[in-house]
């Protein structure tokens, strides 16, 4: 196999049997496009004909579905998912095998996918992560024929939409549907919020299965995703689990290394000038990453700021903030816990997103373009800002990609929070395990013993260094945590790649290779 | 003679010493971060070991992902214990 | 300039994570607790915790004191001699109620000290007070031995031993406090107060640092991060008493050098005490980082 050195420093591929060329990643915006987008086959469906049917089977058989397609699935339903399973198992009974799954993401709940894998049925993965078994699996065990392909959110709506990957069924979870197929994700008893993934899937699968517990009568509204796009509904008991689909609202962290962490890094973002009248804002969905926004509703309503728009990843949290008035507009791509959903139907600001929209670098313009603060955890942060949220130190992959990269790029301020160790395992190293967010789309991290500047930020540096905060090079953050944990070993890896991380605009970014017991 | 010390947590190590007449020092380890810190678990053990004069013994480490000082620190209270260190209650 | 120390926060001595973990909130001094915090059947392990803690981890400006256990018990006198060995240098004698308790533990110490060929007196005090009868012995038990740098008060077993509850407005507790802030004036050592243990009331806890700062306690027990927060906040002088203060420093410094014996600063008349409360205000806003 050949391989290069890409931009970020990491020798990549240049070609895969089973997958193809490979372009190494040579800076965020460069690629060039070229190229129309994809286009789904042709449809007809006039006034008689029936698109509810029976099964999950019988819509397997309609869509045609046969040996090496490609299917999609979105994790909207997160850890309390039942649909991917469910047309997984059945598309195993039904004897068809070599089938690549292109979903937004994978969960706990897709452990059953290991026997799929290991029987042939499923011989090709793109997710956005991976986790728990199946990464194991994959990682030490090697179980699938060729290496997964991890995508950002973004690049996942780009790769749809350019037609690099062609889906030709599309299986929709939806928690609330008609018998056309408008269906959407804010209503019923398995409601999980926007459909920001699926909304893509939709536009350009050859076939589009809806899967819903809730059929309602025609026509359903709100219309996330509209029924002229929509094959076939499946009425099936459940789509998923509430109770694991979202846990309750989300509550700011009490921990308090997190709330130190978060406390620095609102300085940090104070300092920069960027919290303003109209500012837009985006951060995780817990820890120090949700507590970041605590701290700054606080400093928004001392000094009477409104920002034009939050956007995410929406937690309840966030929602809250938007019906205080402190922002005008949330823009939701993927709604995190239940109270969140319900705002939708509550408030007009509260603006559901397709992945496209928010991310995609190949269209006319994301939202991710229009952030000013990005806040982001981490596994690992080297000594060049390259971040990695896929693979632990050990070499296990247990995160994913999401809209890491996406929003980095297109953030004014990149603000990384992390704490300096976790465990024994330093956060700061010399070099990542996986890159997966390059170092110059990367401008703050923050920890709770120190804050290092990317010295392309040459003013905010300064800036910084005239507080009380604790500013450091990130050399010396990093000596600082192997003064606690001791130097780590370098883990070896064995030669087979069972991953390739693709940035956001098809390049590959970097590999994962497997675990050697 | 057997100690133990320590607790299974995060951040923290169970310690079992074995004292015995001959054989050396035989140190097993058990973590999910040997890969990374290996070596210096084992030398954390050797050091407190070696600075309470001891040459024969098992030693048995479950870890958590300790830092060196508490690994240093439980093989040292393992090891005292072993030697049957009695307390009186007040 | 005496060394600041607004608040001490207590950290057990029982879990590895807490020694490297405390530091990241600047509380001015920990107090590593061997006594109350650790079971009997821990006592052991927590101080070799402590021990390997302090030899292997730097804790910078950070005052590190020890709180052993007392004397009269099974694992105190091991507690003073494999910490001062280990390289403690503060120790916080809980249950102190006489001058005769802080001279047991002084003679012990100077014993060790010579068995480890380390200067004489260099292991300092700090005198818990928790007793009616220690709180009317405050004066004897501060002025007991120079290594006595603070001693500080502790209601719960205070109060428990008068029969009487804690109140928020803490009225149960007035005279003890004043009582011990005079006899630290006195003797010329730190007074801190006891410990808000209701770690989910921070306005209640906000209330009762004010009154502290109010009565001349030098600084608080802590039992939370958070509280460590509050209590900096506090204790930092305004703009107009650090303006004030840098004019009375200079005040004095030009009226030494001219061999003047009487100065006013504003009209009034500043004498040692005067001065003394000056560098301490100069000192709180340099730990508060609103001088340089």
């Amino acid at each position: 196999m050949e391989f290069v050195k890409n931009k970020a420093g990491r020798m990549v591929p240049t070609y895969i049997e089973g997958i193809g060329e490979l372009k190494p990643f040579n800076g965020i915006f460069d690629a060039e496009v070229a190229g129309r987008r994809h286009g789904a086959i042709n449809s007809k469906v006039v006034p008689t004909d029936q698109k509810l049917l029976g099964s999950i089977r019988e819509a397997i058989e309609k869509t045609g579905l046969k040996d090496g397609m490609t299917v999609s699935f979105h994790h909207h339903l997160r850890n309390g998912d039942y649909v991917l399973m469910m047309v997984m198992d059945e598309i195993a009974n039904m004897g068809i095998k070599d089938i690549t799954i292109c979903s937004s993401s994978l969960t706990n709940a897709h452990e059953g996918l290991i026997e799929h894998i290991k029987s042939g049925v499923v011989t090709g993965l793109h997710t956005s992560g991976l986790r728990g078994n199946i990464a194991k699996e994959i990682t030490t065990n090697c179980i699938l024929p060729k290496p997964v392909i991890f995508r950002t959110h973004g690049g996942r709506a780009r790769a749809i939409e350019s037609g690099e990957v062609k889906i030709d069924v599309a299986f929709i979870a939806a928690s609330c549907c008609d018998e056309m197929g408008n269906m959407n994700g804010k209503l019923g008893k398995s409601a999980f919020g926007a459909m920001g993934y699926p909304m893509v899937d939709a536009q350009y699968a050859d076939k589009v299965v809806a899967i819903t517990d809730n059929l309602v009568p025609y026509p359903a509204y709100p219309i996330s995703i509209p029924q002229y796009l929509v094959d076939y509904v499946v009425v099936v008991e459940e789509i998923g689990d509430p109770s694991l689909i979202s846990a309750g609202a989300t509550r700011v962290t009490q921990n308090p290394l997190e709330l130190l962490i978060a406390e620095y890094a609102s300085e940090v973002l104070i300092q920069s000038g960027l919290v303003k009248e109209g500012f837009s804002f985006q951060a995780g969905s817990g820890g120090a990453s949700l507590a970041v926004a605590k701290f700054l509703r606080d400093y928004m309503k001392e000094n009477n700021i409104v920002g034009s728009f939050a956007s995410g990843g929406a937690t309840s949290y966030l929602v809250e903030l938007l019906e205080e008035g402190l922002f005008r507009t949330l823009l939701d791509t993927q709604t995190f816990d239940a109270k969140a959903a319900t705002s939708f139907m509550r408030n007009e600001n509260h603006v559901e997103m397709s992945a496209s929209m928010y991310a995609n670098p190949h269209n006319k313009g994301c939202v991710a373009n229009k952030l000013d603060i990005m806040i982001l955890s981490a596994t690992e942060v080297d000594v060049h800002y390259n971040v990695n949220v896929m693979t632990a130190s050990t070499g296990v992959i247990m995160g994913a990609q999401g809209g890491h990269p996406d929003t980095a790029a297109g953030a004014k301020l990149t603000v990384v929070v992390a704490p300096l160790m976790r465990k024994r395992i330093p956060i700061v190293v010399d070099e990542v395990t996986t890159v997966v967010t390059p170092g110059e789309t990367v401008d703050v991290v923050v920890t709770e013993r120190g804050i290092a500047v990317n010295p392309k930020n040459a003013e905010l540096l300064q800036t910084l260094k005239k507080t009380n905060l604790p500013v450091m090079t990130i050399e010396e953050l990093k000596n600082l945590a192997e003064n606690f944990t001791g130097k780590p070993e370098k883990v070896t890896f064995g030669d087979k790649i069972v991953g390739i991380i693709e940035y956001r605009d098809g390049t590959v970014m970097d590999v994962i290779r497997n675990v050697v017991k | 003679m057997v100690g133990t010390a320590g607790f299974e947590r995060e951040q923290d190590c169970l310690v079992k010493v074995t004292l015995k007449d001959t054989g050396g020092l035989n140190i097993h380890i058990n973590s999910k971060l040997k890969l990374l810190f290996g070596k210096q678990m084992l030398e954390a053990v050797k050091d407190a070991a070696n600075e309470l004069k001891v040459e024969n013994a098992d030693i048995e480490v479950s870890e958590f992902g300790s830092l060196d000082f508490a690994i240093r620190a439980r093989v040292k209270t393992a090891i005292r214990r072993a030697r049957g260190a009695k307390y009186e209650e007040a | 300039m005496k060394k600041l120390r607004r608040t001490m926060l207590f950290c057990p001595a029982s879990e590895p994570k807490m020694f490297y973990n405390t530091p990241v909130y600047h509380p001015d001094c920990i107090i590593f607790d061997l006594e109350d915090a650790v079971a009997y059947a821990e006592k052991d392990s927590a101080r070799d915790l402590l021990c390997e803690a302090v030899k292997t981890l730097d804790f910078k400006d950070i005052e590190i004191f020890v709180r052993i256990n007392p004397l009269y018990t099974a694992f105190g006198e091991t507690d003073v001699r494999e910490i001062v060995k280990a390289g403690v240098r503060n120790i916080r004698l809980p249950m102190c109620e006489t001058a005769e308790d802080v001279k047991k533990l002084e003679a012990l110490l100077t014993e060790v000290e010579k068995e480890n060929n380390i200067d004489v007196g260099a292991v300092k005090v700090q005198c818990a007070i928790e007793t009616p009868k220690g709180v009317l012995n405050a004066l004897a038990i501060a002025t007991a031995s120079p290594r006595v740098v603070s001693i500080s008060f502790g209601a719960e077993d205070y109060t428990r031993i008068l029969g009487v509850d804690r109140t928020k407005t803490a009225k149960e507790l007035a005279y003890a406090r004043s009582y011990i802030v005079l006899a630290a004036s006195v003797a010329n050592v730190d007074a801190i107060d006891t410990v808000w243990s209701d770690v989910s009331d921070i306005e209640g806890f906000k209330a009762e640092v004010q009154e502290a700062k109010i009565m001349g306690f030098s600084g608080k027990s802590c039992v939370h991060p958070a509280q460590v927060k509050e209590v900096h906040k506090i204790f930092t002088p305004s703009q107009e008493e650090v303006e004030k203060s840098l004019r009375i420093i200079e005040a004095a410094k030009e009226a030494e050098e001219k061999g003047i014996g009487v100065i006013t600063v504003d009209g009034k008349m500043v004498d040692v005490p005067v001065i003394q409360k000056a560098e301490r205000i100069i000192s709180l806003a340099k730990a508060a980082k609103v001088l340089k």
